[in-house]
């Protein structure tokens, strides 16, 4: 959980595109459906082991019992992928960027940096997919020590660089007048 | 029958070792408890915002893993008797 300070409100939060989520349950598919279809292959077939003849069969309950095995792996397997989509983040509230790495269960990193040092953002997509599906990367320059923060595959990057930017104009436009009227006081 | 051959027969394998199901039943069930328990914890802990959807998954997770367990379970009871 994140603590946010009295004042501080949740503008926005940003997660990753579902794409990038289905790209990788299609790879936990392959590694389901590898082994099934090289078993079907390769049952009632006779194959010479040692000099003798080896048929590969497995009665139907040992069959249900280890496919399950596999399926329940996969399954533990597509819902880290998903806690790991949906914790990394970034928290975007009116004085802060908060950018949460989330890297399997036991590595989260959280750095945040206040908005008026943001410098530069820009968006990168790549690609015939991501440019049908509008989504891609967003870099953040921020001021001083030139610390780059980058999440990767979001969605609407253009809209949210928009957003972002915006609130880095009310927040330069509020600390102005805030000066001007210290300096009239 | 050379090892080769009882590795590659798995009904000879388990008819060698009846218990042999029920044992990686165990493992597979200790590590999925465990497993799930780390999970969970991250959910409850840094999953923010939407309760829903958070509780959605959480419960989509939880039904699959008790349905698939049960599966295993009946598939090596059924296997063994």
């Amino acid at each position: 959980m994140i603590t946010l300070a009295q004042d501080e409100h949740i503008v926005h939060v940003i997660r990753k595109h579902w794409f990038i989520l289905a790209v990788r349950t299609a790879e936990l598919l392959f590694f389901l459906v590898l082994p099934i279809a090289v078993y079907f292959f390769m049952a009632g077939k006779s194959f010479p082991v040692g000099g003798e003849e080896i048929e590969l069969t497995l009665p139907l309950p040992l069959l249900i019992f280890l496919v399950s095995m596999l399926i329940l792996m996969i399954w533990m397997r597509f819902f880290s992928l998903v806690t790991d989509i949906y914790l990394d983040s970034w928290t975007v509230t009116n004085k802060r960027i908060i950018d949460i790495e989330q890297r399997g269960f036991f590595s989260r990193q959280i750095s945040s940096f206040r908005i008026e040092r943001i410098q530069d953002i820009t968006t990168d997509i790549h690609g015939i997919i991501a440019t049908f599906l509008d989504f891609g990367d967003i870099h953040a320059q921020t001021a001083g020590d030139e610390q780059e923060f980058i999440i990767r595959g979001v969605p609407n990057p253009k809209k949210i660089k928009q957003n972002i930017l915006k609130e880095v104009d009310r927040v330069t436009e509020n600390s102005r007048e805030n000066d001007t009227t210290e300096l009239n006081s | 029958m050379g090892i080769t051959q009882s590795l590659l027969n798995f009904n000879s394998l388990t008819s060698l070792s009846p218990s042999l199901i029920w044992i990686l039943f165990g493992v597979v069930l200790f590590f999925s408890a465990l497993y799930s328990a780390i999970l969970l914890y991250h959910w409850f802990k840094y999953g923010s915002g939407n309760k829903i959807f958070s509780g959605g998954v959480v419960l989509i997770y939880i039904g699959g893993v008790i349905v698939l367990l049960i599966l295993m379970a009946l598939s090596a009871l059924s296997f063994t008797s």
